[in-house]
């Protein structure tokens, strides 16, 4: 079983790392342009990297930590 | 009228209705809650959808899925009644329908195993009822889904920091989450540390916007000018199939956690600021008319077309979906419904009261604001609702820092931008919550065919799927950008709004047919009889007898002005006004059946 969970896990780590990665380049471009993206039709490269990077952060860590937490499966009585 | 009379009223209201009403009389009289008995997140505990939470956290879930614009948009349009109505509505219906309806729909949820109070109808009034109800709901949500996907994109198009600080917002809650559940931290210190991440956020946001392609809604979508609306749309799309099927533990609670805490930091500085101003008078008229004109600029009386501007602070349909739809599968004790239904939806009628009526009759023709703000010579009312609420919340903040040496400009511009900030927040909790309760509405519509087809009910209600298909269909209508003016003077607008007229309507019935039917759960299974069961029955019927009167009204009255302007929106919405109408006199019809058959069987 945990061998199954192995390579969902990784995934999940590797999208956790990318997205943290995105986000903070994105960040780190609009501290130095003052703005994130452009008012053009083309999509700049910080303004995809700040949505695939939120898109990466949101399912990475669900993936990586996926199952119910210990402190919650306490609280509904479960070991 | 001293501002401070009127907050004296308001609490007093509020902490007699808490202590006496809710939980001497609901709690511990009618539902006889218990912390013995268990609740379905710990009886049905499936890690996903039945999680037990923290009631701090289950509270910020709960208020942050039912605020998010109606609290303000709709006691900002009534204060054309002037300010008295409007406050009078706000409590009466807060109190007795409003507050009753939220937490006997959560209760009832929870003795029945969870199931949303559509599925309860059921054993109530029959199958009948609850599939006409559920498909009722799901085509509610999905329109309440297409507005708030609407809405915030459009939001996040013209307001670049807004987009900002939403986006960033969410890796913190999911940090929160973390720390709270996977590391097991003090919930204090999580706090202090989400706190803090979210200041810091604030700030940058503040300072750097997300601009996503050209936006100018005053060009079509065919020149260009809706190019970052439609991205929006569908970032939004994507996100909201994400946020609706993940785990409850994973983003939802923490997130709205949080969200609580802005909720009472900006509620908690309105609530003081208007102590602060108490011998002030008020600005605004108590009473202007009965009728001023309001709704598509016909004379609108109080009575009954008030549910259909005032929804949130006073009662609103869609809460029952979500205290019978995600709250209540996630309530580690009977106890704590008090709280988290009846508490919560007080704090919405405080926060219409003390950060909307007030504060918008303070700066009701304020010599620091008329002149830039509010046009010369005219009222706050000259302004949008939204920014009714805006200007009046950071007038009234403003004004108190201004006495402690902070200047009236600075504080304004701070505070006001803060109010709209705080506003945006609550707009994505509602999209994600309002999937989520489409999907779990989804699956309850097709329960049936696992009898009779097992792969195919297991496909059609799998969790991603049924969030794609409502989020699809929420799409359909919110992406479209069609012209509502004339070739000459164009204006354009988001597809949802050819029916979103009568959105109004079918919340408000969806809030007397849900209270209907925890007036039925009160009488018949928990067999409470005479005054007490009355208190629940009565203000039900007036709700849908005035309700179901609005409707009437509105076909009357309201849709010849929108045939004169546009044909496709008055039958878009007045189709939808006719179906609401009718299937509230057959769901009236069952309720009677329903109550007859109960008094029989118990004479």
């Amino acid at each position: 079983m945990a061998s199954a969970q192995e390579p969902k896990r990784m995934v999940g780590m590797a999208l956790t790392v990318i997205g943290i990665l995105l986000l903070l380049y994105a960040i780190a471009s609009g501290l130095m342009n003052g703005q994130i993206g452009t008012k053009s039709t083309a999509i700049a490269p910080d303004v995809a990297a700040f949505i695939v990077g939120w898109f990466a952060i949101l399912i990475g860590p669900a993936l990586w930590l996926g199952e119910v937490p210990a402190a919650i499966r306490r609280r509904a009585g479960r070991s | 009228m001293k501002v401070l009379l009127v907050f004296i009223v308001v609490l007093l209201v509020y902490a007699i209705a808490y202590l006496y009403y809710g939980k001497r009389i609901l709690s511990e009289k009618i539902v006889r809650a218990s912390a013995d008995r268990e609740t379905p997140a710990i009886a049905r505990f499936d890690g996903v959808d039945y999680v037990p939470a923290n009631r701090y956290v289950l509270f910020g879930h709960h208020f942050a899925s039912i605020a998010g614009a109606g609290p303000i948009v709709g006691p900002a349009i009534a204060m054309a009644y002037g300010w008295f109505l409007p406050l009078f509505w706000v409590l009466f219906g807060n109190v007795f329908m409003g507050a009753v309806h939220d937490y006997l729909s959560m209760m009832a949820s929870v003795r029945y195993g969870g199931i949303s109070i559509v599925s309860i109808s059921e054993n109530l009034m029959g199958r009948t009822a609850r599939y006409l109800f559920l498909i009722y709901v799901i085509f509610t949500l999905i329109l309440v889904y297409a507005a708030f996907a609407s809405i915030a994109a459009r939001l996040f198009a013209a307001n670049p920091s807004v987009a900002t600080i939403s986006i960033l917002f969410m890796p913190i809650a999911l940090l929160t989450g973390i720390l709270m559940y996977r590391l097991g931290l003090d919930l204090r210190v999580v706090t202090v540390i989400a706190a803090a991440l979210v200041v810091i956020a604030y700030i940058y946001s503040y300072n750097v916007g997300t601009f996503f392609g050209p936006f100018d809604p005053n060009k079509s979508p065919a020149e260009g000018g809706w190019v970052a609306y439609h991205r929006w749309v569908l970032i939004l799309g994507l996100y909201s199939i994400l946020a609706a099927s993940l785990p409850v533990w994973y983003l939802l609670q923490p997130r709205d956690y949080i969200n609580a805490y802005l909720l009472w930091f900006s509620l908690g500085l309105a609530t003081v600021s208007v102590l602060l101003l108490g011998l002030r008078d008020l600005q605004a008229p108590a009473y202007t008319s009965f009728s001023p004109k309001i709704i598509a600029g016909v004379e609108t009386p109080f009575w009954p077309a008030i549910p259909l501007i005032i929804a949130c602070g006073s009662l609103s349909g869609f809460h029952s979906l979500v205290a019978s739809g995600t709250t209540s599968k996630q309530l580690a004790s009977e106890l704590d419904a008090l709280m988290v239904g009846y508490g919560g939806m007080l704090t919405e009628g405080a926060l219409s009261s003390f950060a909307v009526i007030i504060p918008i009759s303070l700066a009701w023709q304020a010599p620091e604001l008329v002149g830039n703000v509010i046009p010369e010579g005219e009222t706050i009312l000259k302004l949008s609702p939204v920014q009714r609420y805006v200007v009046g919340y950071g007038y009234t903040v403003a004004s108190v820092f201004d006495n402690v040496g902070v200047s009236f400009e600075t504080g304004y511009k701070f505070f006001s931008i803060m109010a709209a900030l705080v506003l945006s927040m609550y707009i994505l909790t509602t999209l994600d919550t309002s999937t989520r309760l489409a999907r779990f509405a989804w699956q309850e519509l097709f329960d049936w065919m696992r009898r009779y087809n097992e792969v195919a009910y297991t496909v059609l209600t799998n969790k991603w799927i049924a969030s794609l298909i409502i989020v699809l269909a929420g799409t359909f209508l919110a992406y479209p950008v069609l012209n509502f003016g004339t070739p000459e003077e164009p204006s354009w607008q988001a597809a949802y709004l050819i029916v979103w007229p009568a959105f109004a309507g079918a919340n408000q019935m969806l809030a007397a047919i849900a209270l209907m039917t925890s007036s039925l759960w009160v009488y018949m299974i928990l067999r409470i009889r005479g005054a007490l069961s009355a208190l629940i029955m009565v203000p039900a019927v007036f709700l849908w007898f005035t309700v179901t009167s609005a409707l009437v009204w509105w076909l009357w009255k309201v849709f010849p002005v929108y045939q004169a302007k546009s044909a496709l929106q008055a039958y878009g919405a007045g189709s939808m006004v006719f179906f609401t109408l009718v299937l509230s006199l057959l769901l009236m019809a069952l309720f009677v059946v329903a109550l007859l058959r109960a008094r029989a069987a118990s004479s």
